[in-house]
């Protein structure tokens, strides 16, 4: 009995190994501010086009609020008043505008300064970020990748999960649920739609990435990805699910097509994780060998 | 009848004074207004930002987009979205980067440095909001920095030879210049190709340990298989 019971236990912790597979990257991403400027820009317009969504909708227009003062904040009005100063005061009053237009339940308004603060947005652009890594293929993806974080952020809010959903560590590798993750249901409505907006955002950047390079191999299979990832959020997947589909389905490819360690500033680059299966294998061949030589002294 | 006299030399002094100020100053044209077409209902009005415009000295090509007429015309933001702007210069043509004023919603410049006298335009093509806007617009003529120039650059020959000197000394300095650059550029080279190098090392590795990991399990299952059947086999003996 107890040879049986040992045999499967070390059949066990082999197949563990076997399970226990994935990718063995991490993916940090350095803090490139040409891409940072690009995603902002980005998420400030994804956040303002939601405003207009909820006009006359206080609760609502007071979360969009808040998200826009993380966007946008009196840093970066400092700094783009360094470029220009018509677009550091513009910039802020077209968001305040638009917050109170929208409070004040005038669509008609919120219509026209959304329309202007992306004018102005995307004028600021060519003014913060210089042309050379403006045309540079990293940059556009880098920030494709910060644009996926403030998402996934969102996606955990909005379930009010404990695990951190851009800490790929916390990941389930096997592809199923596990106790320690969250279930998914929305317990925070906004979050939740400012992350599928957000995601939507991201997969709407990554299109013009690939319209500016059309050439780049894993092209269709990150396309695929983002679109993968939109409708698992739309379908308010699991918190596993959604990781999943960013850290495996999409950041690899990202990562590799896109030359994305070049574009760190900071020396964060991905990073080869510890192999944990082939540490789980040597274990297992150890306790084999060791329960065959030592078999007596164990009362097998 | 003296005063009179006196009164009258003077004013023609002052009036003649005047003409040599503010009529013909170096002999340089003056500033014409910025040229402004109508596309639709859409005005776009070009010119330098400095005028005067003269050879070698920065200045930059100024374009404005407003949309409705007259003083009700409101200034179009983002308004070079879709719209290409190239500087010509006879048969020479470059694309130009067109950034926001600091001041005026709806204006760009783009910063460069004309090089020869003569007439320059700029070439539009594109669209507006949606209103085509496919046209040559002439810019005011550039007068030769010469005219400004004291003392003339074309002196002694005392001053050619000091002028060849410093020219020597300028083409030594750029050579040294671009000497460094291209050391830079090599190091940045090599840098990245190291960068490209570890990462292949890393992803070798990792494909070796997986290798490794899967090989260990064959045999572990066949250390495991091999420890059944050898205690089944002494089971049965015993």
């Amino acid at each position: 009995m107890n040879k049986k019971f040992a045999a499967l236990l070390l059949v066990g912790v082999i197949a563990s190994g076997l399970i226990y597979t994935h990718p063995a990257y991490a993916h940090n991403f350095g803090g490139d501010e040409s891409a940072s400027w690009l995603a902002k820009v980005s998420e400030i317009k994804t956040e303002v086009t939601n405003v207009a969504k909820h006009v006359g909708e206080k609760d609502v227009i007071g979360y969009y609020s808040d998200a826009l003062g993380e966007y946008w904040n009196s840093n970066d009005t400092r700094e783009m008043g360094e470029r220009n100063t018509l677009l550091q005061q513009e910039i802020p009053t077209t968001i305040n505008a638009t917050l109170s237009d929208a409070s004040a339940g005038n669509q008609s308004k919120v219509n026209d300064d959304v329309a202007k603060l992306g004018g102005y947005l995307d004028e600021s652009v060519p003014v913060r970020v210089d042309k050379d890594k403006l045309d540079n293929s990293t940059v556009q993806a880098l920030a494709v990748t910060f644009v996926l974080k403030e998402s996934l952020e969102k996606y955990g809010t909005a379930l009010n999960s404990t695990v951190d959903l851009n800490d790929m560590s916390q990941m389930n590798m096997n592809g199923s649920s596990m106790s320690n993750m969250s279930p998914s249901t929305i317990v925070d409505a906004n979050a939740y739609e400012n992350s599928v907006s957000l995601a939507t955002a991201a997969q709407q950047m990554f299109s013009d990435v690939v319209s500016k390079n059309p050439s780049v191999a894993d092209n269709s299979k990150i396309s695929a990805g983002l679109a993968k990832l939109v409708q698992d959020l739309t379908n308010k997947a699991d918190v596993n699910t959604i990781m999943m589909d960013v850290h495996v389905g999409i950041h690899p490819m990202l990562i590799m097509a896109y030359n994305i360690q070049g574009a760190d500033a900071h020396g964060q680059s991905a990073v080869p994780e510890f192999p944990l299966p082939a540490l789980l294998s040597i274990i297992s061949i150890a306790g084999v060998v060791a329960a065959t030589r030592f078999k007596s002294h164990l009362g097998f | 009848m003296t005063k009179t006299k006196q009164f009258l030399v003077t004013a023609v002094f002052l009036a003649l004074v005047a003409t040599i100020v503010f009529v013909s100053p170096l002999g340089v044209k003056p500033a014409e207004a910025h040229i402004t077409k109508v596309y639709g209902n859409y005005l776009v009005q070009v010119g330098w930002d400095n005028e005067p415009v003269y050879t070698g000295l920065v200045n930059a090509a100024q374009v404005t987009i407003k949309k409705g007429s007259g003083d009700a015309a409101k200034p179009v933001i983002n308004a070079l979205k879709d719209l290409q702007i190239s500087i010509k210069y006879g048969s020479v043509t470059k694309p130009l980067d067109f950034l926001p004023s600091n001041t005026v919603d709806g204006q760009y410049h783009a910063v460069l440095i004309p090089t020869k006298v003569g007439t320059y335009s700029l070439v539009f093509s594109g669209t507006v909001e949606g209103q085509a806007v496919d046209d040559e617009i002439p810019l005011d003529d550039v007068a030769s920095v010469d005219t400004l120039n004291f003392p003339p650059s074309t002196g002694s020959s005392q001053d050619a030879t000091a002028n060849v000197g410093q020219l020597g000394t300028l083409v030594n300095q750029l050579t040294s210049d671009i000497e460094d650059a291209k050391n830079n550029a090599d190091a940045a080279s090599k840098s990245v190709s190291n960068v490209v190098q570890s990462f292949q090392q890393v992803k070798d590795t990792t494909d070796k340990l997986y290798m490794i990991s899967m090989t260990g399990i064959g045999i572990g299952i066949a250390g495991i298989v091999i420890a059944v059947i050898a205690i089944t086999r002494n089971r049965q003996q015993n």
